[in-house]
């Protein structure tokens, strides 16, 4: 299994049709902190260097979007939260999680596990700061791409 | 969601029974009758009730041709509003990472919680939010304001979140507590549309 170098983006499939995007009026197309929820809270992303057909890999339809953040900005995340009066700091991180169907499947996870939802709420407006867009939703393609 | 077009063929296809018909597109029809006929924005018409005169008063509008609901504005919130309640449409997975289903608690507290902030921070000055669901089954509303200000509300049945970004630094520039109740949600409102 190799190493996620700091500079591979990765990418994560933002779905059509759920709420997981807006266009502003400044052009601009945000991207839902919702876009990375996860009910475990280790999202799941593609690893750019295994992914054969760039960004379009972590397409599971046409219509879906595709963002990417790079394994630097992840590991940069700096998460802590405070329950019971202690403060507990999280490394955030990404590890290799090969699936039978995709060998590019990785997660996103904290050391130690949250102990706080606030803690992983915070990751996941992080994240969608982080994130670029690749591929636009299809709803909003032809206007943006 | 249903287009207005659909919404349109399908109202007057109404024979009075009202059969056939589903509780958005009658509450649709309700509160187009109601704002046609007072000519005001004043009335409170999500509250699940249905008035069968509204309806009627619709119906006959339409098939006469004399209104064209199209050209109705939306009162503020109405949009939001029944982008809230389609979350109950979406069952376990649907977001395809294992998302729990969207609880029904929430919805009905999300739309209760929609109209008092929308009070509380006055029709004019609101703005609509981008409207999802988190993996947990909390309704979750995000803005967006300058720079990099953001807000997002998580609404479960028995309690609302919030959580405030302007910047990618989770201990310096993000915070979040307990919405406790309207007043609060304006300090929030204020702090993401102020300068």
């Amino acid at each position: 299994m190799s190493e996620i170098l700091g500079a591979e983006p990765l990418y994560r499939r933002v779905l059509c049709g759920v709420g997981h995007f807006q266009p502003l009026e400044d052009g601009t197309v945000k991207i839902s902190s919702q876009a990375f929820s996860d009910r475990g809270m280790k999202p799941s992303v593609d690893r750019s260097s295994l992914c054969p057909h760039g960004p379009s890999y972590s397409q599971a339809d046409l219509s879906d979007g595709v963002v990417s953040v790079l394994a630097s900005g992840v590991r940069g995340i700096a998460a802590r939260s405070v329950k019971d009066g202690v403060t507990i700091s999280y490394a955030i991180d990404v590890f290799p999680d090969p699936l039978p169907g995709n060998p590019a499947h990785a997660e996103i996870r904290p050391s130690p596990e949250y102990a706080t939802k606030s803690a992983f709420r915070k990751v996941l407006e992080a994240l969608a700061l982080l994130a670029a867009w690749e591929i636009y939703p299809e709803e909003i393609r032809s206007t943006y791409q | 969601m249903m287009t207005r077009a659909a919404e349109k063929r399908e109202v007057r296809c109404y024979s009075g029974a009202a059969t056939g018909l589903t509780e958005e597109t009658l509450n649709f029809a309700h509160f187009r009758a109601v704002t046609s006929a007072s000519g005001s924005a004043s009335h409170d018409l999500d509250d699940g009730s249905i008035r069968r005169d509204a309806v009627d008063w619709a119906v006959t509008q339409l098939c006469i041709g004399t209104v064209d609901w199209a050209q109705i504005p939306l009162r503020p919130g109405d949009a939001t509003l029944r982008q809230i309640r389609s979350l109950s449409r979406r069952a376990s997975n649907w977001d395809t990472h294992g998302a729990v289903a969207v609880d029904s608690g929430g919805i009905e507290n999300a739309q209760s919680w929609l109209r008092k902030a929308i009070e509380a921070v006055g029709e004019k000055q609101w703005a609509e939010p981008l409207v999802t669901a988190s993996a947990d089954g909390d309704v979750v509303l995000e803005w967006w304001g300058a720079g990099q200000k953001k807000l997002t509300i998580y609404v479960a049945a028995q309690l609302v979140e919030y959580v405030r970004v302007w910047g990618k630094d989770i201990h310096e520039e993000m915070d979040d507590g307990q919405v406790e109740d309207p007043a609060s949600f304006v300090s929030l409102w204020q702090w993401l549309h102020g300068g």
